[in-house]
């Protein structure tokens, strides 16, 4: 039996998904990241849901959007992975990393928005 | 409860070669592994997924990320390693005689590296083999002056070339343990007795009590005259600290180096389907860079993104343009050191911190393999950094770019060969006999006492053939 998710998780990964792939994609991509989330190590499957939460609802505050993560243009929601990324303060790119890996693992060149256009 | 002569516990690059040495003096032996044995046919995302412990997301924290991926299925790492040998480098060996009064010399591992060399048919990759990527990156070094790229040696029979070394050969062409050794073991009577976690040691006069369980949470038991570690360098130390086996327990899990390594990509303007062909097969020594060595590697598409340190059109771009990619990679004799330790309610943790000495070198090898590829003909590079600039498609650019602002946690780098934390003359003896134990051996990544340099199985795979004759 697969593990539950939240929605804010499901929510986060189909906004980081909606970044890099094509609409009629979405769904595939998402489907197989969640799956991969559920499979995680039971402490890596729980870190990455208190970090999707961080991510839906007060990361998006600290970078003055009221809004969650997940309602915020590509643009913004980019804004805030790329910061957290290129920080040199580590736990700030360990959150980021827990959020990319599941879309990134389930990427394909053809699903790309760019492969689209 | 079953009772055998020896039991070790792995199966990996120590284990199984213990195993195949001491079958010739005793005549029970088990091996338990936490592991399966391999399915061949499968993806990298599956390898990633049920071969590498914990996914691959064990790291090294500290004033760095550091992926540190180990395998945790029977031939242990070596399943999922690039299959490329080194001896251990003479120099090094002086080292371990000179700083830590460590007795071995050259001549007496000689024999068993020779013996290595028949086992694991260990050979120099064709010239027909050799991925694109990495004739592109000995182009680059011809370019720029260096004649001295070599075609590494590697553990291979009727290698195909298909690119996947370390997501699991699907033509058992690499000579990992399960495919090498194992066979050979259990055909000589062995048993390996899989799915099945050591727990609990203890030590007694005249035995070792093993306690474990299987993967479906079954105990088991077992006892034994003489136990044989070899779990790897981040479990052996915690499994010792553990249970406080022998009398230097608390020094276990410290003096931790991993060979912290980088690696480049460059996009071409036409294709090389980099993924044909070996990835590890070229290797290089630059003459200022002593503590680096430049290898080859490549990371198959479906695991391209998490390994490009970027995101928005930049990433998709070269996603997108992955045929057209190559890559190489550099790791460093690191004099940093880290250590392992197991939490409570978490598990392992792994400390590792970056000094500034091994920081810059990795720094400016990362650098000049930019460099090699733009003088290859490269379209651009991107380099393994973030929050800095990390893609470049001019050569003087990246030249004189001043890169001092660049911190070790901005790296993305990795450490495949994590070895000492059990080291030789700290935890274990030159015989690798735990301190104040009379019947327990370590035989693992974990007793190497410093870092190599070079890819390490060949010298955990030489001292555990050394300990199976002195036993
Ligand atoms: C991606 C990658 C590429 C590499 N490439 C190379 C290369 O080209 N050349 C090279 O020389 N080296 C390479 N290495 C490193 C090399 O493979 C390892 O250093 C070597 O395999 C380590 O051997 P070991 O015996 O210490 O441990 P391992 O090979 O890791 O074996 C340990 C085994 O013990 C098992 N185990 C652990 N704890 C328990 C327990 N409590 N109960 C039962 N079983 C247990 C584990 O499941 C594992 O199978 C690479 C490593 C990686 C990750
Ligand atoms: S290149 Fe392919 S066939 Fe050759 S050893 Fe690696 S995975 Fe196996």
């Amino acid at each position: 039996m697969s593990r539950p998710l939240f929605f804010w998780t499901k929510a986060v990964i189909n906004k980081y998904t909606e970044i890099h792939v094509a609409p009629h994609h979405i769904q595939k991509v998402t489907h197989d990241a969640f799956q991969i989330v559920q499979g995680y190590p039971f402490k890596y499957y729980f870190l990455a849901q208190v970090n999707f939460f961080l991510f839906e609802f007060i990361i998006p505050l600290l970078f003055g959007h009221l809004s969650r993560f997940s309602r915020l243009s590509d643009t913004q929601a980019l804004h805030i992975i790329l910061t957290f990324q290129n920080t040199a303060f580590l736990p700030l790119r360990l959150l980021v990393s827990l959020v990319k890996i599941p879309v990134l693992l389930s990427l394909r060149p053809e699903v790309l928005k760019e492969a689209q256009t | 409860m079953k009772k055998f002569d020896i039991c070790i516990i792995g199966s990996g690059a120590g284990g199984a070669l213990a195993a195949y040495g001491l079958q010739k003096k005793f005549d029970s032996i088990a091996i338990f592994e936490k592991g399966d044995w391999v399915k061949r046919s499968q993806t990298p995302l599956y390898a990633l997924s049920h071969i590498y412990r914990d996914q691959g997301f064990v790291s090294g924290m500290g004033n760095a990320l550091i992926g540190i991926p180990t395998g945790e299925a029977i031939g242990g790492t070596t399943v999922i390693n690039s299959g490329t040998c080194f001896e251990t480098p003479k120099a090094v060996i002086q080292e371990w005689k000179e700083s830590l009064d460590i007795n071995i010399s050259y001549e007496e591992l000689s024999p068993y590296f020779s013996k290595l060399r028949e086992l694991l048919s260990i050979q120099k990759v064709s010239e027909d083999r050799i991925s694109s990527g990495n004739k592109l990156f000995r182009e680059g070094l011809q370019k720029l002056g260096f004649q001295n790229s070599f075609p590494l040696d590697r553990a291979e029979k009727e290698c195909v070339g298909s690119g996947r070394c370390p997501f699991v050969c699907p033509e058992a062409a690499k000579q990992s343990t399960d495919v090498s050794i194992l066979p050979k073991f259990l055909a000589q009577g062995g048993e390996v007795i899989s799915n099945t976690s050591i727990t609990h040691i203890l030590e007694e006069k005249d035995k070792v009590l093993l306690y474990g369980k299987t993967k479906e949470g079954k105990k088991i038991k077992s006892e034994c005259r003489t136990l044989v570690i070899a779990g790897g360098t981040l479990s052996s130390p915690i499994l010792i600290r553990k249970n406080r086996l022998g009398s230097h327990w608390r020094k276990t899990g410290n003096e931790l180096s991993i060979h912290p390594a980088l690696k480049v990509l460059a996009q071409l303007s036409y294709p090389l389907e980099s993924w044909n062909g070996v990835p590890q097969a070229l290797g290089f020594k630059h003459p200022n860079f002593p503590a680096l060595s430049f290898e080859g590697v490549f990371t198959p598409p479906q695991l391209a993104s998490i390994v490009l340190p970027l995101d928005g059109k930049n990433l998709d771009d070269w996603l997108q343009n992955y045929n057209r990619v190559a890559s190489f990679g550099v790791l460093a004799k690191d004099t940093s050191r880290g250590k392992v330790r197991s939490y409570p309610g978490f598990g392992l943790w792994v400390w590792y911190f970056l000094n500034q000495k091994d920081f810059l070198a990795l720094r400016e090898g990362a650098r000049f393999m930019g460099l090699t590829y733009l003088a290859a003909g490269a379209q651009k590079v991107v380099l393994p950094f973030n929050g800095i600039q990390n893609e470049f498609s001019n050569f003087d650019e990246l030249k004189n770019f001043n890169f001092s602002p660049l911190k070790p946690s901005q790296l993305y780098a990795m450490g495949f060969h994590p070895l000492g934390t059990c080291g030789m003359g700290r935890v274990v003896d030159d015989h690798l006999k735990l301190y104040g134990s009379q019947r327990i051996f370590v035989a693992d990544g974990s007793v190497v006492p410093s870092s190599l340099g070079v890819n390490p199985q060949i010298t955990i795979m030489a001292l555990a053939l050394r300990l199976a004759e002195q036993l």
